[in-house]
């Protein structure tokens, strides 16, 4: 399993890639921008994307609407990483394409799984 | 003898109004009776008047009685029948003869009575002559008591004119009125006392000098005039208030009243000083309230019954940007449909007063502005009126959005190192970044434990603030109880467990649907047994139940704790309260959780409160309303697949008995068109079907619904302007999600990631559009514009809304009309097509397999075949050129 972390703090970043690759064993590339990440996706697609929401210059919608257009990267499932948020912006997310929504902070040791679960969930759909 | 009721009323009304009886004698009378007893040679005569049950002698000679019973008189018969009486011998008369006037010795014998008529030709009395023997009376004697009678009658006539003039008298001399008459030299003539009394001047001082001087110059020259024109129009009347000297030089205001009749003036004058002075001092304090009124900040306007407005101050004025308000109707100055409902039968809606409402407003150039409003109802002399307080709240909705803005950005600022310290601390915890030794794993968890715990903290305090401001989502839907709390079982029995607590339901809960949104429901309920099995000490229960009351259905959730401190129960359900840290298993609250609990409870209409619990332990409890369940509550709507007819009518009898909507496929094909078209809440499909492809059916069913009516309506929202943007979402029922963009080339990018039923979209400029359209997808774009008439461009482009038209009370229900037909127009042709093949296709069974087999591979088809036969959606009335989807 190839993922790809995009998120623009870089402690976030570093503990995000500790937990999926040695806890949850995948193959982890991260990103520190929106356009960084999008430019990854497309040099290397990964199987999945966990994004940051709130990020400086492009969002995190902003940012899964650019990989939309793309042919190369719309197939890409993309998962947010986000505050707690309102069921209703969960929605939004859940409408604008998102597979998936985990909340912030994220328990390190449970991440890859929860990774899983929604992408098994969203298959399921 | 008497006279009939209606009669006998009228005569003895008439008798009152000469006010005769019991009065002293009258020379003129008794002279009259003596004259009369000469002529008839009859040692008795009477000038009799009649009373209800008595004759009373108005004069008399001869007879020492001043009354008599009536009902034994002869002078009542003459009075019954109005004509003169003359009898020889009443003895011999078998009228009479039993009298006892008459009968006996010293009874009366001769009797002669003549009518004494009134004006109105109602018989008073009598005159009468009488003797105790018999006797005749000549023709002549007659005659003569009979001019004696009209001489009587003269002067009971003479007797009322006096009275009548008496009282003209005591009228005119008594009257608070100034009553005059002037000549046509305009010189008082005749002046009652009132004159005196109001003015000072003498009867004398004032017949001195004419009419005119005692006038005030200034009204001088039109009193002059008047009096020229009443004189030349005679018997017209005139109305006049004028100022008139006072004897101490002061002036009288004089209400007037004249006319003029043979170049004769009479005139009415009433003093109405008192009045103008209460209007001064009424228009005193109006201009006080004026004042008091139009230096307040918030605008002020008084409304009448239907929203009329009566009354405005200048702070209303300036809300609106316009010079007057008077008799406008407020609600054309509020475009947001709520407002008119708020206003609309202003008071007849007994909630909609005295609460606070936020509404949009419109100034006069058409700005959109938001708005506080409050009413109150005033009852007045004889009509309700209501008093509308109104109050720009720009600046307050840009405070409100700016904390709210702060909130969020400290609580996403807190989050993010947060988040590294809890997953840094998980990490280091779990022993994957390497063994820890002992001591240093018991600090490690200690600061995880505590990580968490802030940011329990940063999630209540944002969920406290969302409350606070009304920005929490509240999805309230009616969702079984029972099921809630077997959620709420559930999802808790882990954290109970972890701390040795056993969470049970007592016994199974009411059978009652609520009203509220579940994640709050959980959240709620999370919280609670959270603080209760915090509060319990280990091995004992935490115990669910719910029970229905009066007010609705109450839950409990009781702990067998130390139960809660005395000092602390008075702001347990305050922010940030604890009770004595000591008394908890470990410092994990954030003191927010029962406000949150309580916001939570009051925000899905409910109440929440606690009680010791008997034999130890606290209760909380919290009630909420129950749904009942209305007649009109929609069945379930289910399909029924099975090839087996009769099986398929027995299970469509079964399930209609129990109040489902039943409808039946004994296709695939027809099957996968009912679930596709139409909407199907449930399936029940005989898996061996067509030849065992029922499954396939199963595999439609969970499939999303390409063409059925979409539960939730989406709309993107083409709007710069925040607050038109906030108006249209106000306008749009729940069912509605309305995204916005503030430009053309958001609305592109939004449109390039997300499906929307509809666009709804300002007129669109020459080069705009064509990419909005191409972008647009499935969505109709529907235009609002700001003049009347709208250019629709392209061929997607169908239909169009006239939108600043916000006085219109229909316009919310227009919005939502369009934007329905803009998305409904297949649907509505799709559906008789459904029915039609119901019956074609369950009656013909024999070549339905055939078509399952067709159309099997791909369940788009069937949809599309369906639309197809109902013929060209765009035919489909609901607007021209309503393009079906297919």
């Amino acid at each position: 399993m190839k993922v790809l972390l995009i998120d623009d703090d870089d402690d976030i970043r570093r503990i995000g890639e500790f937990s999926l690759s040695r806890v949850g064993g995948f193959e982890v590339a991260a990103a520190a921008s929106a356009p960084e990440g999008i430019t990854a996706a497309h040099e290397a697609p990964p199987d999945v994307i966990l994004m940051d929401m709130m990020m400086p210059g492009m969002d995190g919608l902003e940012a899964l609407r650019c990989l939309l257009e793309s042919p190369d990267t719309c197939d890409i499932p993309v998962i947010f990483m986000t505050a707690k948020v309102q069921p209703s912006e969960v929605r939004r997310y859940l409408e604008s394409g998102a597979r998936g929504v985990i909340a912030k902070p994220f328990d390190p040791m449970t991440l890859a799984d929860e990774v899983l679960r929604l992408l098994a969930a969203a298959t399921k759909r | 003898m008497s006279l009939p009721g209606g009669d006998e009323r009228r005569r003895l009304r008439t008798l009152e109004e000469y006010e005769i009886l019991d009065t002293p004698p009258v020379a003129a009378f008794d002279g009259l009776v003596q004259l009369a007893s000469t002529i008839a040679q009859m040692p008795i005569a009477l000038i009799s008047v009649v009373d209800v049950d008595r004759l009373w002698m108005k004069a008399r000679v001869g007879l020492e009685q001043a009354e008599l019973p009536r009902e034994e008189s002869l002078c009542g018969h003459v009075v019954a029948s109005a004509a003169p009486l003359v009898v020889e011998d009443a003895a011999a008369d078998p009228r009479f003869a039993d009298s006892p006037l008459v009968a006996g010795p010293g009874g009366l014998r001769a009797y002669a009575g003549m009518p004494l008529f009134a004006h109105n030709g109602a018989v008073l009395g009598t005159l009468c002559v009488c003797a105790h023997s018999p006797g005749q009376l000549s023709a002549h004697q007659v005659a003569m008591l009979r001019l004696i009678a009209d001489q009587a009658t003269d002067q009971l006539e003479r007797h009322r004119q006096n009275l009548r003039l008496r009282t003209h008298q005591a009228f005119f001399t008594l009257s608070l009125n100034l009553l005059c008459t002037l000549g046509p030299d305009l010189h008082f003539r005749e002046m009652n006392p009132a004159f005196e009394r109001t003015l000072g001047f003498s009867r004398d001082e004032l017949r001195a000098r004419p009419f005119l001087e005692f006038i005030h110059p200034d009204d001088l020259e039109w009193s002059e005039a008047e009096a020229a024109r009443l004189l030349a129009e005679e018997s017209s009347t005139s109305a006049f208030v004028c100022r008139f000297l006072h004897r101490d030089g002061s002036w009288v205001p004089l209400s007037w009243v004249a006319t003029v009749e043979n170049q004769i003036f009479y005139a009415a004058a009433l003093d109405i000083s008192s009045h103008v002075h209460k209007e001064a001092e009424l228009a005193t304090a109006h201009q006080r309230l004026c004042a008091i009124l139009d230096s307040t900040i918030d605008g002020v306007v008084t409304l009448g019954e239907g929203g009329r407005i009566l009354g405005q101050n200048a702070a209303a004025r300036k809300l609106f940007d316009r010079d007057d308000l008077l008799g406008e109707d407020l609600r054309q100055h509020i475009l947001d449909p709520k407002g008119w409902g708020v206003l609309a039968p202003v008071g007849v809606a007994p909630l909609t007063v005295g609460a606070r409402h936020r509404l949009m407003a419109r100034r006069r150039d058409g700005t959109v502005f938001p708005i506080e409003l409050a009413l109150t109802e005033s009852i007045g002399e004889d009509e309700r009126f209501f008093t509308c307080v109104l109050r720009d709240i720009t600046q307050d909705r840009a405070l409100e959005r700016m904390k709210s803005e702060f909130v969020s950005t400290v609580s996403h600022e807190l989050r993010t190192p947060l988040t590294s310290i809890r997953g840094a601390l998980g990490l280091v915890a779990s022993g994957m970044t390497g063994d820890l030794p002992g001591e240093a794993a018991e600090y490690v968890d200690i600061a995880l434990s505590n990580s968490q715990r802030l940011i329990r903290l940063v999630n209540d305090i944002l969920d406290i603030e969302k409350m606070a401001s009304g920005r929490m989502d509240f999805t309230i839907r009616r969702c079984s109880l029972s099921l809630l709390l077997a959620d709420a079982l559930a999802c808790n029995t882990a954290y109970a467990s972890t701390h040795g607590v056993d969470l049970t339901l007592l016994e199974p809960p009411p059978d009652v649907d609520v009203a509220v949104d579940p994640d709050r429901f959980a959240q709620l309920m999370a919280n609670l047994i959270s603080n209760a099995v915090k509060f319990s000490p280990e091995g004992a229960r935490v115990e669910l139940s719910a029970a229905r009351g009066a007010a609705g259905v109450h839950v409990d959730v009781r702990d067998y704790g130390p139960g809660i401190p005395e000092d602390f129960r008075g702001r347990i359900f305050e922010r940030f309260s604890q009770a004595d840290a000591s008394s908890t298993r470990e410092g994990e609250g954030t003191g927010l959780g029962l406000a949150i609990s309580r916001s939570i409870v009051e925000h899905m209409d409910g109440s929440i409160q606690f009680s010791d619990a008997p034999g130890g332990g606290t209760r909380f409890t919290f009630t909420l309303p129950v749904v009942e369940s209305p007649a009109h509550a929609e069945p379930t709507r289910l399909l029924v697949c099975d090839d087996d007819l009769s099986s398929l009518r027995h299970l469509q009898a079964h399930f209609e008995e129990e109040r489902f909507t039943v409808q039946i496929a004994a296709t695939l094909s027809l099957g996968r068109r009912l679930l596709t078209t139409g909407r199907v809440d449930a399936v029940i499909v005989n898996l061996m079907m067509a030849g065992s492809r029922g499954a396939e059916l199963l595999v439609d069913a969970l499939q999303p619904k390409r063409s059925a009516v979409p539960d939730r309506r989406r709309l993107l929202h083409v709007e710069p302007d925040p607050v038109l943007q906030e108006a249209v979402r106000d306008v749009l029922p729940g069912s509605w999600d309305v995204a916005t963009a503030p430009t053309f080339s958001a609305a592109r990018a939004l449109l390039a990631v997300e499906r929307f039923d509809v666009v709804l979209a300002p007129t669109l400029g020459e080069t705009e559009d064509d990419g909005l359209v191409e972008v647009s997808g499935d969505a109709r774009i529907v235009l609002s514009s700001v003049r009347q008439e709208v250019t629709a461009p392209g061929s997607r482009v169908t239909l169009s809304l006239i939108f600043p038209r916000y006085g219109d009370p229909g316009l919310h229900n227009r919005i939502e009309q369009v934007l329905i037909e803009a998305t409904t127009g297949e649907i509505a042709a799709a559906v008789p097509a459904v029915d039609s093949e119901v019956d074609s296709e369950v009656d013909s069974e024999v070549d339905s397999e055939m078509d399952s087999a067709d159309s099997a591979g791909d369940s788009a088809d069937s949809a599309g075949d369906s639309a197809d036969s109902a013929g060209d959606p765009a035919e489909v009335p609901g607007g021209p050129g309503v393009r079906g989807e297919t």
